[in-house]
């Protein structure tokens, strides 16, 4: 198994998490829960026999040396699963690794459906978790902290 | 022993297949009902040839690229699957209480294949065993939950094998068997047992998506 991928420094992350109060992402999360997930979540999460079918169509799994937490169940167990296990009460930490896992290690190439026997569609549920991290300000900005700032 | 027989038997059995069949109507009709308010969409794409050309292609062995890349596993899960469902319809013993009970019978296994076939069940759960403990994807995404699962589904086929080999005692065996069987059936419709009853409806929707809008395959 390769080593973990080193922690991205992005202000995106790093600034948005920093702001973050639990009671602000227990809202955000419920209240996108609320308006966007809805059966297919439903269905999804709870069909998902959690057979690692899905592990060889990944492209992120494949590149770093079959590392299971970069399967695309893997990663929905590191997001999805934790979140609505704990109806919305994760950490600002939680919620930065979260983005970080929808939107850096995840390319919603939907490669991972046609593997999986279920039809579970891993990306729609990287979609829900970018568009809570969104809500909450903490998105990856792929720039340097002082880019902008005249240096 | 035998008031606990006619327990099990009786209003239990009763009990177990009213759970089953009532909670797998409403977890069907109540998803669906959640897709017709917040996922609109899967009405307007689900469509027929493509929900039906991508159950097919998932119910037939070898017919999508996964099982290809993935020959052992391919042939464990549907002979599983097949045992899994064949032996207890089959079974000479259940349907002649099918006959006592409704004066209903079908076609059913000789003895000893169901016996053989009971074992075929457990080794394959003995695989799925083997990968949750030892396949580093596998075991990434597993939990407690897929172990008892397990225990729950290859439960009534161990214990019915012994009821029929009179281990240690018939009614013994046969009470557990019996209750093996009914939890089984009340887990389908609140576990992840219940693949049983969204994998149709998944494929048909992904298939349709796949199909009908990205005008490609999902197999």
């Amino acid at each position: 198994m390769a080593e973990p991928a080193e922690k991205i420094q992005d202000v995106g992350l790093d600034d948005g998490a920093a702001r973050l109060t639990p009671e602000r992402i227990e809202r955000v999360i419920n209240g996108v829960l609320a308006a966007a997930g809805g059966a297919r979540l439903r269905s999804y999460v709870e069909t998902c026999v959690h057979c690692g079918l899905c592990a060889e169509a990944c492209h992120w799994y494949q590149s770093f040396d079959k590392d299971p937490t970069f399967s695309p169940a893997g990663k929905v167990k590191q997001t999805m699963w934790v979140i609505l296990n704990r109806k919305g009460k994760v950490s600002p930490e939680f919620i930065r690794r979260a983005s970080e896992i929808a939107s850096t290690e995840c390319n919603l190439c939907r490669r991972c459906v046609h593997f999986c026997p279920m039809g579970i569609d891993i990306a729609y549920m990287m979609v829900l978790i970018r568009r809570i991290c969104h809500r909450l300000g903490v998105t990856f900005c792929h720039h340097e902290p002082d880019v902008g700032e005249g240096r | 022993m035998h008031t606990i027989y006619n327990f099990v038997r009786g209003p239990l059995a009763w009990l177990a297949f009213a759970v089953f069949v009532i909670g797998s109507l409403y977890k069907v009709i109540s998803t669906l009902r959640v897709a017709r308010e917040k996922d609109i969409w899967v009405y307007e794409y689900t469509s027929l040839y493509y929900a039906i050309r991508s159950i097919v292609h998932w119910i037939v062995p070898f017919a999508n690229i996964n099982s290809r890349q993935r020959p052992i596993f391919t042939i464990v899960t549907f002979v599983f699957h097949i045992c899994l469902l064949a032996v207890p319809i089959f079974l000479l013993a259940h349907v002649v209480l099918w006959d006592e009970s409704f004066s209903i019978s079908w076609w059913t296994l000789p003895e000893g294949t169901a016996d053989v076939l009971s074992l075929v069940v457990v080794a394959c759960c003995g695989y799925f065993l083997w990968r949750r403990l030892t396949q580093a994807e596998v075991k990434f995404v597993t939990t407690a939950s897929d172990y008892a699962i397990l225990a729950v589904v290859v439960a009534p086929f161990v214990t019915g094998f012994l009821a029929y080999h009179q281990w240690l005692g018939y009614k013994f065996w046969l009470v557990l068997h019996i209750l093996a069987g009914e939890l089984w059936l009340v887990c389908i419709p609140f576990t992840r047992l219940r693949h049983m009853l969204f994998f149709p409806l998944n494929r048909a929707y992904i298939g349709s998506e796949f199909g009908a809008v990205r005008h490609v395959r999902d197999y």
